[in-house]
């Protein structure tokens, strides 16, 4: 593991990409707006490991129109179709402003074609502040592009690829669960080469109204999210560790509300953790996760988070 | 600053139709809060995630410290909302909303229907507060509907409010537009104000385009944050041909620069 993260005095903190992280608790992309709603309203941001900004594409987007998002058991559907402002001007009046925090900034990115994928990769590239990407090939909520990009290892493979010329940026890659085998599409990726995977996106799914007999959605189906997916997110930490655990830094996102559900993403092989819906219905969770995290490797007598990372693979059931 | 306050309930009670009233008191609460202000309340406890997301109210009323909401109860959350008891805590994220009423007019006709007039009351009383006339109007189907009566006879409103019932079982029969453009068009540089359901302000906001009335909406939408990074409860602005987010860029709207 100290092979690709290098820890740092601090319990929660070490080098990553080469890139200084004070805790390995980032908030997801979508989840998070651009941090700037959370940083001048609620609390201060440099708290975070990391902030994953929203998708951002070449050109703005209106996204979908609404309804956009619906409640499920333990969960919520979202459908909001990468709404964004376009990276221009991201990168003029919103990242200015996010750059006042200490705190690490990845740009999460989309484009509709392979050509806009590496417009935007070339775009930010460039862009002082932004400190890695994060490549969205797994938006269940677009037409075009995103899952198309990260369901087939081939198509995969070539984007990331591509990408990996044109940006010295770290290059995260954010993999669709709506796949049969994930680690076909986390091989695609470590073969082109890319720098970190994050598991998981959202799951494709959908909810009907009883009483109009119609989908919710206007969209008619959208990513499910929050609580009820943290099995699923774990599962699949576990399967990509066991095969890529030792050639490239898993990033775990998925139903993570809590310090507890954290750590499993951990101890299946995370490095480091995104909090995402939960910034919804509990703002306050990545804090209490970071201070939960504290906490627990206090009570168990660890030196550092590293020591757990992908630890559950070491109890073998027979 | 928006917080995450830990409440607890001093009152939960049935109204009538489907209507509860929820108080909490909080200091602060209290102090931040302003007419068109909401909160989104943790129907569950934490780390009970069914139903998970939390629910936007309006501030219907401040009195001393204590806040009062009045609620329907159509799903999960507001029917698990309805078996919290007093003296129980709940998780309320407050003030929310940044963009609210103006009050650069005359005379202000506030048109509530159903559950949206407590999208109203809190502001009637800060009218008249500052001495501004307004009148406002109340629409409900049936008289079983009007869950703020007793509010607005304890608050001495009675001179203020017209109230309109669908079937004509109290007050004028008849929809909220019955007499909507004579009444608006009574006082110089009126403005309308409106909450409520969607199709009862399409109709209000189509009668003050007529007229040429000013009209602003307090607009509620499905949404899981409140404060603006979910993206979720958007609505179109004609003029920037983009989604607005009604947590956020509202929840009041000139109705002229949206497509309700």
């Amino acid at each position: 593991m100290e092979k690709i993260v290098k820890p740092l005095e601090d319990s929660l903190s070490y080098e990553l990409f080469g890139i200084k992280f004070k805790n390995p608790v980032w908030t997801a992309s979508g989840c998070f707006s651009y941090g700037l709603e959370v940083a001048e309203n609620l609390y201060d941001i440099s708290k975070l490991g990391a902030v994953v900004v929203k998708g951002l594409s070449y050109k703005p987007r209106t996204g979908n129109p609404p309804q956009r998002i619906v409640e499920t058991p333990a969960g919520m559907l979202n459908s909001i179709g990468l709404q964004n402002p376009g990276i221009e001007y991201f990168s003029k009046n919103i990242l200015p402003k996010l750059r006042n925090y200490d705190t690490v900034i990845i740009a999460n990115v989309f484009g509709e074609d392979e050509e806009e994928y590496l417009k935007v990769g070339e775009f930010l590239d460039k862009t002082d502040g932004v400190h890695a990407l994060e490549l969205n090939v797994s938006c269940p909520n677009v037409k075009k592009g995103g899952i198309a990009f990260g369901s087939d290892p081939e198509t995969l493979y070539n984007l990331v690829y591509k990408l990996k010329q044109i940006t010295n940026k770290p290059l995260l890659v954010k993999l669709s669960p709506n796949v049969t085998d994930i680690t076909q599409t986390a091989q695609a990726c470590v073969e082109a080469k890319a720098d970190g995977l994050v598991l998981i996106n959202t799951l494709l799914g959908m909810a009907i109204d009883v009483n109009k007999e119609q989908p919710i959605l206007a969209t008619k189906t959208g990513g499910l999210s929050g609580p009820a997916i943290l099995p699923v997110a774990v599962r699949m930490i576990y399967q990509v560790f066991e095969k890529y655990g030792s050639s490239i830094p898993i990033v775990g996102v998925g139903g993570i509300t809590t310090a507890e559900d954290a750590l499993q993403h951990f101890l299946a092989g995370a490095v480091a953790v995104q909090i995402g819906t939960a910034n919804f219905y509990d703002p306050y969770s990545p804090l209490k996760v970071i201070e939960g995290l504290e906490e627990h490797l206090n009570k168990k007598g660890y030196k550092h988070i590293l020591e757990i990372v992908g630890k559950a693979h070491k109890l073998k059931i027979t | 600053m928006i917080k995450d306050y830990k409440v607890e309930i001093t009152e939960n009670r049935f109204i009538s139709g489907i209507t509860w009233l929820l108080k909490f008191k909080n200091k602060e609460i209290a102090e931040k809060a302003k007419p068109a202000h909401f909160v989104m309340v943790r129907p569950t406890s934490e780390h009970q995630y069914d139903p998970m997301m939390r629910r936007a109210f309006a501030i219907a009323d401040v009195v001393d410290d204590e806040i009062w909401i009045y609620y329907d109860v159509y799903g999960r959350g507001t029917k698990t909302l309805t078996e919290k008891k007093v003296g129980d805590e709940i998780e309320v994220l407050a003030p929310l909303g940044k963009n609210l009423f103006p009050e650069n007019f005359d005379y202000y006709l506030l048109v509530g229907g159903g559950i949206g007039f407590a999208g109203l009351s809190y502001l009637m009383k800060k009218l008249r507060e500052k001495n501004k006339p307004f009148k406002a109007i109340y629409g409900v189907r049936r008289k079983e509907q009007l869950s703020m009566l007793d509010w607005i006879k304890e608050n001495d409103f009675e001179n203020n409010v017209i109230i309109y019932t669908e079937d004509g079982s109290y007050g004028k029969k008849g929809l909220v537009t019955r007499d909507l453009k004579e009444l608006a068009l009574e006082n110089e540089n009126t403005a309308i104000f409106t909450c409520g359901p969607h199709g009862m302000m399409k109709a209000v906001d189509k009668i003050a385009k007529e007229i040429k009335v000013p009209c602003y909406a307090s607009l509620e939408s499905k949404m899981a944050c409140g404060f603006g990074i979910c993206i979720g409860c958007v609505i179109k602005d004609v003029e920037k041909d983009s989604y607005v987010r009604v947590c956020y860029e509202g929840p009041v709207f000139d109705t002229y620069k949206i497509e309700l």
